[in-house]
């Protein structure tokens, strides 16, 4: 009896062996925003059911419920999982503790970076979601002035600027249009009245396009185009859906969360797991812009084709997008297509 | 250009104006409120989610008063019944107020509420330059207008305000001379931290439509600031909050225009005025010689004698 159940066990054990020889799983887990934040999560976890769809991956997901739980949940995603998926700034201390405590588990952090050998990061090229944002507004502009609004002064804020600046620049001498950039800073991230003063002001010389990078500041912004109304308009980032419908929003630069977390468990399946840091831009579909009605009105055929064709050049890699000060002061655009 | 900068001055000041004027009521009593930030985090919060509620503006600045009124009230009873360190109180109040609005704010981010806008006064709107920088504003703008030279009045020039600063001076002699310390300064705390919660609703009632955590940004400690800054006189009160308010909208414009200073050293500007403020003050020497009312931060106690 006791030989059948070892023997039993073994098959057991074969069994499961073989089932999962072809592919690996992953643990997702959730910061305290947890699945249905529309936002973070939820497009992590998109990401992560689609690879498992197509890849043969088992995939679970850990929610938490509170902070404290984050070492707790990913201990577990690292003693149950082959790979560790994780979103967020907010959680890369706790990643990067894991990291060390688990040395031999392997950890996916989406959209922070670490330094360790068992994490992979994934991250955004903001430049050329930037460069994205600086196309529309300078084909939308009347007034050949656009504008920025930055909350904090980070260094991913800024990759967002100056990728603003260039395309803003690369259809602007295209088109033979001439289109000057101001920009201001509010300093945090959660003054709206700072933001609604700083844009006002933007607004108040000319300005008709305002892209803002601010967080919760650049509610402000939204609320200072509203209240001008006419031909003041914002171009924002990751925008809830409700801020997009607040009037006076052209457009969302959105980052591809569920893509990013699609393609990082892609390169595993194919090439095994590899630490390090990779970034996302055009070519990956890293960036989608969500466009409202009102954008509409403004672009031509001729304008999204220019459009289209700017953002091709980038993606076959003819035209890198400038990433800091230096790189956009040396930056020039093609004069013609 | 100028006109502008003065309006915005004015906007930027009004919600500084209040919170001051309300912290010194509560300091010409001799209580020492810190709790200006949680006051008006709490106040904004209630003042939105009543505006958003009943779709009026100024029930918004009843409600803001009355969640104003019942923190203070326990702040007083702290302070001055229980006789807890005013510093340590204070701070306590201001984490109360941001958990609290934190907290039950959540649901009301990205919600709409009824909000006051600008109102045009006959005759007084059209006189040049000044009729737009002083008279293009909300009502709660106005308002602020007359409270100030009111409660100048009434704290100088009426016996009720002298009994306030006799409180803040010598509550043991005032005490002798039949005067109730505890309920003077139950009164003017209470009062303080309703004036306080207006300051909060106006920025999400007035200068902005829309409830953010934390969207007081610091505001409540520049106003502890700015009521050393003017010595515990409401008139002066005026001109400190406009000063700053003003300050903090030129730094952006500054930046909008497109000067090439850098916009740290800019945005530091407020802050680092307010931080050599409270630097100041915190010398006792400092204090009397700008006239801090004697009693203030000593709680009161009819059985100690010194």
């Amino acid at each position: 009896m006791k030989k059948a159940i070892v023997v039993f066990w073994f098959f057991l054990m074969l069994l499961y062996g073989l089932s999962s020889a072809e592919s690996f799983n992953v643990l997702f887990v959730t910061d305290v925003g947890g699945l249905g934040d529309g936002n973070l999560n939820d497009g992590c976890w998109l990401g992560v059911q689609r690879a498992a769809k197509e890849f043969n991956i088992k995939a679970k997901v850990i929610q938490s419920f509170r902070q404290e739980d984050y070492l707790a949940n990913i201990s577990d995603g690292a003693k149950q999982g082959d790979i560790v998926m994780v979103a967020g700034l907010l959680m890369s201390d706790v990643v990067a503790k894991a990291a060390l405590m688990y040395p031999k588990s392997q950890f996916v952090l989406i959209d922070a970076l670490i330094d360790a050998p068992n994490v992979k990061c994934v991250l955004f090229k903001e430049e050329e979601g930037g460069f994205w944002a600086g196309l529309v507004a300078a084909a939308v502009t009347g007034s050949g002035k656009v504008g920025y609004v930055v909350g904090m002064k980070t260094s991913q804020a800024m990759r967002f600027v100056f990728g603003y600046e260039a395309g803003v620049r690369g259809y602007s001498i295209l088109k033979g249009k001439d289109v000057k950039v101001l920009g201001a800073y509010v300093g945090t991230l959660n003054d709206a009245g700072k933001g609604k003063e700083v844009s006002l002001s933007l607004f108040n010389q000319g300005v008709d396009v305002v892209f803002q990078i601010a967080g919760r500041s650049g509610s402000g912004v939204i609320e200072a185009a509203k209240e001008r109304g006419g031909r003041s308009f914002v171009i924002g980032v990751d925008l809830d859906p409700e801020l997009m419908g607040s009037g006076n929003v052209l457009a969302s630069i959105s980052r591809k969360v569920d893509v990013a977390a699609y393609l990082s468990l892609k390169d595993i399946f194919n090439g095994g797991f590899k630490g390090g840091v990779s970034r996302l831009g055009l070519r990956e579909g890293g960036f989608d812009l969500v466009e409202t009605k009102i954008l509409r009105g403004f672009l031509s055929q001729e304008d999204l084709d220019l459009i289209e064709r700017l953002k091709g050049l980038v993606i076959d890699g003819v035209l890198v997008v400038p990433s800091s000060e230096e790189e956009l002061a040396k930056f020039v655009p093609p004069k013609s297509l | 250009m100028l006109e502008a900068i003065f309006m915005a001055a004015i906007r930027a000041g009004t919600p500084l104006l209040y919170a001051t004027l309300g912290e010194i009521f509560a300091e010409r009593s001799g209580v020492l409120n810190l709790g200006l930030e949680g006051l008006m985090l709490a106040g904004a919060l209630m003042g939105f989610v009543v505006s958003h509620i009943t779709s009026s503006a100024w029930l918004g600045v009843l409600g803001a008063l009355l969640i104003g009124g019942v923190l203070s009230l326990v702040y007083a009873f702290l302070t001055i019944t229980m006789r807890v360190n005013q510093v340590v109180a204070g701070l306590a109040l201001t984490m109360l107020g941001a958990g609290l609005s934190g907290y039950y704010g959540q649901a009301f981010i990205g919600k709409t509420a009824s909000q006051f806008s600008p109102i045009y006064i006959p005759f007084f709107s059209d006189i040049p330059f000044i009729g737009k920088v002083l008279f293009s504003h909300d009502p709660l703008v106005y308002l602020s207008y007359v409270l100030v030279p009111l409660s100048w009045f009434y704290i100088f020039k009426t016996r009720w305000g002298m009994n306030l600063r006799a409180v803040g001076e010598d509550p043991k002699t005032a005490d002798t001379v039949g005067i109730s310390v505890f309920k003077i300064r139950y009164l003017y705390v209470i009062l303080g931290g309703m004036l306080t919660a207006v300051g909060g609703a106006y920025l999400s009632l007035a200068y902005t439509s829309m409830w953010i955590e934390n969207m007081t940004a610091g505001r409540g400690w520049i106003a502890v600031a700015l009521v050393i800054f003017s010595a515990w006189n409401p008139l002066r009160a005026l001109l400190a909050s406009y000063f700053f308010g003003g300050v903090a909208s030129l730094q952006l414009r500054i930046q909008a225009m497109g000067v090439a200073i850098s916009s740290h050293l800019l945005m530091m500007l407020p802050y680092a005025l307010t931080i050599v403020v409270l630097s100041l003050i915190s010398s006792e020497a400092m204090r009397k010689r700008i006239g801090a009312p004697t009693a203030l931060m000593k709680p009161y106690s009819r059985e100690e004698r010194e």
